[in-house]
């Protein structure tokens, strides 16, 4: 049987001699180099990227050569760069310590990209897409960073614009758009790419159905704020509405949060006034406008917080007693009439 | 070709032993792959090329600072290193001076996000005049380097004024580690710009910072750091302090020309600026800052860094006690 076996050639013992000389030189220099790395540059040149999730709008194989826009322009503006995608494990390449506050309210994405004037190429702006995954999230960060002297837009539900950008909620997306040549015509073409944008990207949720229990009365313009996570400090804060208002000269910060019932609500709201009480606060009798309402100095100022329903309201920082609670009292009033 | 007379002549005896022996083999590979596994992964290996930062202040000037009010950065920077004796207290000739500006972002000089080129390039030029031999400018804005330092201005200000510009390359970073800190450790430095000098200024803008509360001169320090830099956010205060414990500069400069009151460190809109119209010239980083801070309508005691970077001897917090020389141009 063994006669059956046809023997090895002398070429075929060369070539796979030759072959497994080969591959013990790999392994050896494999098996050398990796005592031999160079650590700090290891880390100093790790990418922070790693797969994109973001449903923003995708770029069209983005190289560094490309200066396709990512989004719709308008007639008046072309690409000036290449569209940059972020994540959150690299957005602070871009935006830095600011990272944070984006990551903490739960971003996917990040899409940018500079567009200037085609007939004054020097006068650019850059453009910023932010996933948020839903409304509740892109207007949390929408809100936290409101410029006092916003001027409100038609084309979203939550649009402003100042001196130089424009910011605005689309559904899920969080736009800011910021020149430094706010010329009327680059004004212009901001407004129109933000437009064709929500013309693109239809939102699903327009608006943020808790703020209509905050009433409109002695309210701040542009004062509304979500916090997703710790609210004043308190761990179990989470997704906080609030508005500011101006009541006899006091300014005061009321706030309110949704709970699943009417039972979370009373102990959370229990909760805050035991974290008030802890952390250095001490109990103040009310007057009884809101019959729930329990309230406390802390610091120099006055917390209220009281529970109507599943929904526990309250009011932060009031300079005086008097000021929470009358603050309290009309959003007590609204959240009564807006829940029956 | 495979010859149909081998396939037949192959006997069961043949194909137990062939098929034992690619069996052993694969088990073997799989026994010396296991005994090659190492669980743990690469650990911190003793570095014994770290690499540190000289001190390059000037202790036999003492602490000193001025403070000069005015519009126009040329003019109060100007007045600023007078009040001090002249740049020649600082720069003397022959130096080789490096200036740490901040180009962290690609965004215009008009947003006060970083530092403005008409400021470096003053002092580039003041340095010049002073007999330096050489000035660098640098910075690690991580982000596509080359367009923050175009888009801010920088670059251009910078190399017209005279100074060679250092934007980071991989070769660029050695790995430190700052005596008694926990957070820099075996860290890549941006090393290659200080590799000559013997003189360094800081020059950073006076601005909100969402999660430090500011950022000024000890902050801008972090544009040294190379790798991903980030994880050092949830530490905040600590790595500002260490930044302060890593870098002993000439001087600091601290611009509050413009402050940026919100939405730091990017800001954005043109509101989030106040013209404060302030400029800072001190040796000592500490007390720059304690005063920076008045600027955003905070005190030292609300930046815990400061009293760190205190606590660590790296200056004071009480910057009148410094007796800042106070000045103003129109």
């Amino acid at each position: 049987m063994k006669g059956h076996v046809r023997p090895h050639g002398l070429a075929e013992t060369c070539v796979g001699s030759i072959i497994l000389l080969v591959l013990l030189s790999v392994a050896a220099g494999v098996f050398v180099k990796q005592f031999h790395y160079d650590r700090a540059m290891f880390v100093a040149l790790t990418p922070s990227t790693s797969v994109v999730k973001s449903s923003a709008p995708a770029p069209s194989a983005p190289t560094e050569t490309t200066t396709t826009a990512f989004i719709d322009l308008p007639g008046a503006l072309k690409p000036l760069s290449a569209p940059e995608t972020f994540t959150p494990d690299n957005l602070y390449d871009k935006i830095d310590g600011k990272a944070e506050l984006y990551t903490s309210a739960g971003v996917v994405g990040m899409r940018c990209q500079r567009l200037a004037l085609k007939n004054d190429p020097n006068a650019w702006m850059e453009f910023f897409v932010y996933d948020m995954d839903n409304l509740r999230q892109s207007f949390a960060v929408y809100s936290m960073q409101q410029r006092a002297d916003a001027q409100p837009l038609d084309f979203a539900t939550y649009a402003y614009k100042t001196k130089n950008a424009l910011f605005f909620c689309c559904g899920r997306y969080y736009i800011e758009a910021v020149t430094a040549a706010p010329t009327e015509a680059m004004m212009a073409a901001m407004v129109s790419v933000s437009k064709l944008f929500v013309a693109k990207h239809p939102p699903q949720e327009i608006r943020v159905a808790e703020l209509d229990f905050f009433p409109r009365e002695h309210q701040a313009p542009n004062s509304y704020m979500f916090q997703p996570e710790n609210a004043f400090g308190f761990d179990k804060f989470k997704n906080v509405f609030s508005a500011k208002y101006t009541i006899n000269g006091a300014d005061v910060m009321a706030f309110l949060t949704i709970q699943p019932s009417a039972g979370d609500a009373a102990a959370l709201s229990a909760a805050y006034q035991q974290f008030v009480l802890t952390n250095g606060g001490h109990e103040l009798a009310g007057s009884g406008k809101v019959p729930t309402a329990k309230l406390a100095e802390m610091m120099g100022s006055v917390e209220l917080v009281f529970a109507r329903g599943k929904v526990v309201g309250g009011v932060h920082a009031a300079p005086n007693a008097e000021a929470a609670e009358q603050a309290a009292a009309l959003l007590d009033a609204k959240i009564s009439k807006a829940t029956k | 070709m495979i010859d149909p007379q081998d396939n037949k002549a192959i006997s069961r005896r043949d194909f137990l032993v062939r098929s034992a022996t690619v069996g052993a083999a694969i088990a073997a590979t799989g026994v010396v792959g296991y005994w090659l596994y190492d669980r743990s992964g690469p650990k911190a290996e003793i570095v014994t090329d770290l690499v540190s930062l000289p001190d390059y202040s000037l202790p036999q000037l003492g602490h000193k600072m001025s403070i000069v009010t005015g519009a126009d950065r040329v003019k109060t920077i100007q007045r600023a290193f007078a009040s001090l004796g002249g740049i020649d207290q600082f720069i003397r000739k022959g130096d080789r001076v490096l200036l740490k500006v901040n180009a962290a972002f690609a965004t215009p000089a008009a947003l006060g996000a970083t530092s403005h080129p008409q400021l470096v390039a003053e002092i580039v030029r003041l340095c010049l005049q002073a007999a330096a031999a050489s000035v660098i400018v640098s910075d690690n804005p991580i982000n596509d380097p080359q367009s923050c330092f175009r888009l801010t201005g920088i670059a251009e200000a910078a190399e017209s004024a005279g100074a060679r510009l250092m934007l980071p390359q991989e070769h660029y970073f050695k790995p430190t580690s700052v005596r008694g800190g926990t957070l820099i450790e075996d860290w890549p430095l941006l090393y290659e710009p200080f590799r000559d000098v013997n003189k360094v200024i800081g020059i950073a803008p006076v601005k909100d910072h969402h999660r430090s509360g500011a950022s000024m001169s000890m902050k801008n320090w972090y544009g040294l750091m190379g790798g991903r830099r980030n994880v050092f956010h949830q530490d905040i205060h600590n790595i500002i302090k260490e930044l302060a414990m890593l870098v002993s500069p000439t001087l600091v400069v601290l611009d509050g020309t413009m402050t940026m009151m919100s939405n730091g460190p990017t800001g954005g809109s043109l509101d989030d600026l106040k013209p404060t119209n302030m400029m800072i010239v001190s040796t000592d980083q500490v007390a720059a800052d304690a005063f920076g801070a008045t600027l955003l309508g905070k005190t030292a005691a609300d930046l815990p860094y400061i009293a760190k970077a205190a606590a660590a001897g790296r200056g004071t917090p009480d910057y009148e006690s410094l007796k800042p020389a106070l000045d103003h141009v129109d």
